[in-house]
């Protein structure tokens, strides 16, 4: 990369990278993994500065990158070769002994990961389905469909049971 | 009812310790995967080994009877009878380019080549040879998930990397070079053997490549068979396999081929998968079939059994001592696995010796795991995790 494209490399991820955190903490849930989910995406986003810089949507460009390596699965491939040390499931919820934003946390932790992308971003970035559907990579139906079951997940993990199956 | 915004209002918007994002640390990531970076290639997905052992292993399931491991019947090469050790020490074997984790995956059957993967500071994976406790980083072409599966006694050892999003290739790599394995436009080696020969799959079928630069050939299965596997290669051809992800199976060197019997206790259906194969013996695991309806773990959830077939024979013994692992097996029937209450083990005959950790494993049951073992069962090759938790590559010198 030459020195001017690398000065804007830096200027861009510079002021982003709060903005990144943000996201990939929400999909995340953990300080550690959304750092890293940013190194990883900053990294690659390098390598690909110079056609990535030319995108006319750079900060979705980006924002997309994140995303697909968050719910991309054999990614954390890794984590069952050294051998399943932790178990696939997330800890049962306790809502009575938590506050609100862990059992919202806890709850959405135990959607599948595209069905958490989904809800993260339409209900957080208020993005439109053709738009996440754009991200993810898939078609709209499929994300309305997962925005429906994880709704529906996440209200009877909630505690709304008579709820979940009017959905 | 709270409106669908509202659901997810409670959650943390921000991370709440300072950020440790390393934007020069990125840079140079990335320059290095550039200069290491090779051709791109397009394919579909595949099933990994080390997936489908974990599938088999990650199962809870009530402890199955005790069966006595039996001595060799036949052998080809020289096993003669070897006293078991009596204890193992642990060694950490060095982290090349700083990086904070590795692990051993496969080794040459003489305990001097081992091979595996690096978890670089930057994120991602590096494969890793290590020879007199020396380790040199592989470069594979790809820039995303890679391992070197298994080494042979000339130091040729072979593996996959993923090239592209989801297209995993088969790569060889002999005299400090690098090639992909022929014939395949998506795929993974899993295991080589003295002669050179080298099986693996396509995402769907079981192949043998003849050498490293032979075009592969298609193992044949029977009728009906969907996505089928071949996993290991002894010395004298013999391969082994599954089917379907639940036949274990075995190619013989005469042409012949069939699948390997499974425990009928009860009655019950019984699903297995095979991993490892030396010198006839050959290690897996086998399940309980659950009803139609089930499927993948929970469909394992009845007994699941560590098991070691000599596939000569076609005899077939439960591995009592072990908790549901087939970790590796040695030119002698001995095995490594993961014992009933936890930790990692060496089952020499009747004898079974356990191998320390760097650190207490704590609640930690798989802390410690063996990954390789050496024909003369004195050097055994794995990952521990050491008082920070991360995992390090271990050999274990047995006495």
């Amino acid at each position: 990369m030459r020195d001017g494209s690398e000065k804007e490399y830096i200027e861009y991820v510079s002021a982003r990278v709060p903005a990144l955190r943000r996201l990939a903490f929400l999909l995340a849930g953990d300080d550690h993994r959304a750092d890293d989910l940013v190194q990883q995406t900053i990294t690659t986003l390098f390598l690909k500065w110079r056609r990535a810089s030319a995108a006319e949507h750079l900060d979705a460009y980006v924002r997309t990158m994140l995303v697909r390596s968050f719910v991309d699965e054999r990614r954390l491939s890794w984590a069952k070769v050294r051998l399943f040390r932790h178990a696939p499931e997330p800890p049962p919820l306790e809502p009575s002994a938590v506050e609100d934003r862990l059992v919202v946390r806890a709850a959405l932790a135990r959607l599948p990961r595209r069905q958490q992308a989904v809800l993260v971003l339409r209900f957080f970035y208020d993005l439109p389905v053709d738009e996440v559907a754009a991200t993810l990579g898939c078609t709209s139906g499929t994300v309305k469909s997962h925005t429906s079951r994880g709704l529906a997940t996440l209200r009877r993990l909630l505690g709304e049971p008579e709820l979940a199956a009017t959905i | 009812m709270p409106s669908d915004f509202d659901l997810l209002r409670p959650l943390d918007t921000e991370p709440s310790s300072p950020s440790t994002v390393d934007i020069p640390l990125a840079i140079s990531a990335a320059r290095r995967k550039r200069a290491i970076r090779g051709a791109t290639y397009t394919g579909a997905v595949t099933l990994t080994v080390a997936a489908v052992t974990v599938g088999g292993l990650m199962i809870r399931s009530p402890g199955p009877a005790t069966t006595p491991a039996q001595p060799a019947a036949t052998t080809t090469t020289t096993a003669t009878a070897v006293k078991a050790p009596a204890s193992c020490t642990i060694e950490r074997l060095p982290v090349p380019d700083g990086a904070r984790a590795a692990l051993v995956f496969g080794a040459d059957p003489t305990g001097k080549f081992f091979v595996g993967r690096s978890y670089p500071k930057a994120g991602g994976y590096q494969a890793v040879i290590w020879h007199n406790g020396v380790a040199e980083e592989v470069p594979l072409p790809g820039d995303e998930e890679e391992l070197l599966h298994d080494v042979n006694t000339s130091g040729t050892a072979v593996g996959w990397s993923y090239i592209g999003e989801n297209t995993p290739m088969p790569f060889v790599f002999r005299d400090g070079k690098v090639t992909q394995l022929p014939g395949v436009s998506s795929g993974s080696a899993y295991a080589i053997n003295r002669d050179g020969k080298i099986v693996g799959d396509d995402g769907a079928h079981p192949l043998l490549w003849s050498s490293p630069s032979a075009g592969p050939t298609q193992l044949p299965v029977p009728a009906g068979t969907q996505t089928a596997i071949a996993t290991d290669i002894d010395d004298d051809g013999t391969v082994i396999g599954t089917l379907d992800n639940k036949v274990p199976y075995v190619w013989l060197p005469d042409g012949t081929h069939h699948a390997l019997r499974l425990p009928d206790t009860d009655g019950k259906r019984f699903e297995g998968r095979l991993f490892h194969l030396r010198n006839g013996w050959a290690v897996g695991v086998a399940n309980e079939a659950g009803g139609k309806s089930a499927s993948g773990e929970k469909k394992a959830q009845g007994k699941v059994e560590a098991i070691r077939w000599n596939v000569r024979t076609g005899e077939m013994t439960v591995v009592g001592q072990f908790d549901k692992s087939a970790d590796a097996v040695n030119a002698m029937g001995w095995q490594t696995g993961v014992g009933k209450q936890g930790g990692a083990k060496l089952l020499a005959d009747e004898h079974l010796i356990a191998l320390p950790g760097l650190a207490p494993a704590g609640g930690d049951r798989l802390a410690d795991l063996a990954n390789t073992l050496s024909d003369d069962g004195r050097t055994i090759g794995g990952q521990s995790d050491d008082a920070n938790d991360n995992i390090q590559p271990v050999l274990w010198h047995c006495e």
